[in-house]
């Protein structure tokens, strides 16, 4: 490959801008949501506006957009590994109340009374 | 413009640049798995203790979170056209917008500590000396909300002051014209990815323990 054909600067500064913006007025958006009582909406629409500036940072400024298709392999499965660990943790969260399966309860052991002996002195090895 | 070095464990640039980013993109997938277990730590004991977690981030000081929002998604902005000029061979353009990043994280971390202070005055430091006057949350709760407030942004923070050191020495460097970063665009743009990488936590570190809203 020679040097003219390195990759140059794929998003203009103007579009970069544009981006800036919209993660700008999304972010007043989070904040001015926040005062409106929508009980568990207000964290649902406030993951789902962090998840829509996640997005534009990652495909414009990270310009995975353009990338080949091995790093953005890679980009997905970080990703995927998450998700992974979500549904995991989520899974057992909402599990741990639940009646545990009889054969996973730890039973009593019956334990069997200890009778003291007395001491009766130590045995004189040289005799 | 000056040819881009390419070492000779690769065949051409092309190469050399993929395996590059492959690598930053490994990193970054492990930072992911380190942050989400935080940030998944404290979604489960939230949803634990609703109310304690609700009142213990009404205490938060909004007005400096959403100004270190919109400071670190400026910082993300400037990082961009920082690589966007690396990429042209603008050195001198590359150079200006990298201090210029540095010292927008610098703003941050700045008013993280000045953050941390004033929480901390208040007496919201785990701990034995920890206060807590709110008869209808739980004082242990509460205590463990601030200290999964101060671990997760303490390393939020911790890994952003890396950035900044990162970011300035790399801009001396290439003023100084050290090869391997003058010629070579790339070095800059992983950095890039870093420091978007550090912006998007906070993106999601900020609904979370600042707009926390009241349970029903």
């Amino acid at each position: 490959m020679r040097p003219s054909e390195i990759k140059t600067a794929e998003f203009s500064i103007p579009k970069m801008a544009l981006v800036y913006a919209a993660l700008i007025a999304l972010a007043l958006s989070t904040w001015g949501l926040s005062h409106v009582r929508l009980g568990i909406g207000n964290d649902l629409l406030a993951m789902a506006i962090a998840v829509t500036k996640t997005l534009l940072v990652v495909a414009v400024f990270m310009n995975l957009l353009h990338e080949r298709r091995l790093p953005k392999l890679f980009a997905a499965a970080g990703v995927c590994w998450l998700f992974l660990m979500g549904t995991i943790v989520s899974d057992d969260f909402t599990r741990q109340w639940d009646d545990l399966p009889r054969s996973w309860v730890r039973t009593e052991v019956q334990s069997r009374p200890i009778t003291p002996v007395p001491f009766q002195g130590f045995r004189n090895s040289s005799h | 413009m000056s040819a881009q070095p390419v070492f000779e464990q690769y065949d051409d640039v092309s190469q050399q640049v993929e395996t590059y980013t492959v690598g930053m993109w490994l990193f970054l997938t492990s930072e992911i798995m380190f942050f989400g277990v935080l940030i998944v730590c404290y979604t489960v004991m939230r949803c634990r203790e609703p109310l304690a977690f609700a009142a213990a981030g009404h205490t938060m000081k909004q007005t400096i979170g959403s100004i270190n929002t919109l400071v670190l998604l400026t910082s993300s902005f400037t990082m961009a056209l920082a690589v966007h000029f690396a990429k042209l061979r603008q050195h001198r353009q590359q150079i200006n917008w990298m201090v210029c990043t540095a010292l927008i994280g610098a703003v941050f971390v700045a008013l993280k500590v000045f953050e941390w202070k004033l929480d901390a005055g208040e007496g919201h430091l785990p701990g034995m000396h920890f206060v807590w006057n709110d008869p209808h949350a739980g004082r242990v709760q509460a205590e463990l909300f601030f200290f999964l407030y101060y671990t997760i942004t303490g390393v939020h923070a911790l890994h952003l002051t890396i950035g900044v050191i990162v970011v300035l020495t790399m801009a001396l460097l290439i003023r100084r014209k050290f090869k391997l970063l003058h010629d070579d665009y790339v070095p800059t743009e992983l950095v890039g990815l870093y420091w978007h990488y550090v912006d998007i936590v906070w993106i999601f570190l900020y609904p979370l323990f600042y707009l926390i809203p009241p349970p029903n």
